[in-house]
């Protein structure tokens, strides 16, 4: 029988969970029927140290006179607009912050793989329909970003919400 | 949002990762609109076709990355850190599973009406995209159930 008590706040999936579950640290707990979750303490303490990091970063970026000048980069207090670079992906996108390079990964969604390991059926219709998006209002497409609150690459990022903006 | 347009017109389907909580219960309503009027991959990508988990398990290349129709009696309901398992076996190992996880439990299993908990003995049947879960020791093909609509209890 469940005992539905059981289900309550959980650090449920995190990208820590899916990016830092290696086979070889799996092996160490046999019995474990998600190997991924057990690694979350130590997927933490990847992500306090990459939090500084980023952190640091993301002060660089707020206080360079360089973005501020080129009024390309409107930091709100949640929302800012940033130069599209690359499509990755169907939900995964490579921004400009600043002279920085970032990847962005959409939140709540998932779409198929398209990548050199793995397409997956619909990925590379994804991927198209990403761009397409991204390039509604013209060439040269920015995305407003909306600061989340988990990861995005492999770095301890915020996750962005990206809109469709005239750039 | 990119987001949305992406999960109405059927080219991505749902994750919600903690603690991005905000706009799932409107990302929900989006997927499944576009799950029943068949937009995108939930038609391009569908296997019409019922299986049953010994054809999955016996094709999972086949059926992976598709949305698949899986119907089988529930053999046994397990918890791992409230992550709740269908599982298609006694002996789960290697073996079809639908995976509910607690986030998606808390908030619209227990009002849908489907009482998980019932549902050992029980024929369902499940759809969503197929995966291949890679443990140390075993792999196995599972789908992730993100919402209600995803399980049906099949009659007789």
């Amino acid at each position: 029988m469940l005992e539905f008590e059981d289900i309550g706040p959980n650090p449920g999936r995190s990208f820590e969970e899916l990016w830092y579950a290696s086979p070889d640290l799996s092996k160490s707990d046999g019995r474990s029927r998600r190997p991924h979750v057990k690694l979350q303490e130590e997927a933490i303490d990847m992500r306090a140290s990459r939090s500084l990091l980023v952190g640091v970063l993301l002060l660089v970026v707020l206080f360079s006179p360089t973005i501020a000048e080129s009024g390309a980069y409107k930091p709100t207090a949640e929302l800012m607009e940033v130069p599209v670079i690359e499509v990755i992906d169907g939900d995964t996108i490579r921004v400009k912050l600043g002279w920085l390079e970032e990847e962005v990964r959409y939140i709540g969604v998932d779409t198929p793989e398209d990548s050199k390991e793995l397409v997956e059926c619909y990925g590379p219709e994804a991927t198209e329909k990403n761009e397409e998006l991204l390039d509604q209002g013209g060439s040269g497409s920015s995305a407003a970003l909306k600061k989340g609150t988990t990861m995005v690459g492999y770095w301890d990022m915020s996750i962005w919400i990206p809109r469709v903006i005239r750039w | 949002m990119v987001n949305k347009e992406l999960l109405s017109q059927g080219y991505a389907i749902l994750m919600t990762i903690t603690p991005n909580y905000k706009y799932r219960q409107e990302f929900k309503e989006l997927a499944k609109e576009a799950w029943q009027q068949g937009k995108g991959l939930w038609s391009a990508c569908r296997v019409e076709q019922i299986l049953s988990p010994d054809e999955v398990e016996s094709n999972v290349e086949q059926y992976l990355g598709k949305i698949v129709q899986v119907q089988y009696e529930v053999a046994r309901i397990g918890t791992y850190k409230g992550m709740v398992f269908l599982n298609a076996r006694e002996d789960y190992k290697g073996h079809f599973v639908a995976v509910i996880y607690p986030d998606d439990l808390a908030a619209d299993f227990c009002k849908s009406g489907l009482d998980i908990s019932q549902l050992k003995g029980e024929e369902i049947r499940v759809e969503g995209k197929l995966e291949l879960y890679e443990a140390a020791d075993y792999e196995q093909p599972e789908i992730v159930v993100e919402a209600p609509w995803q399980v049906e209890l099949v009659d007789g």
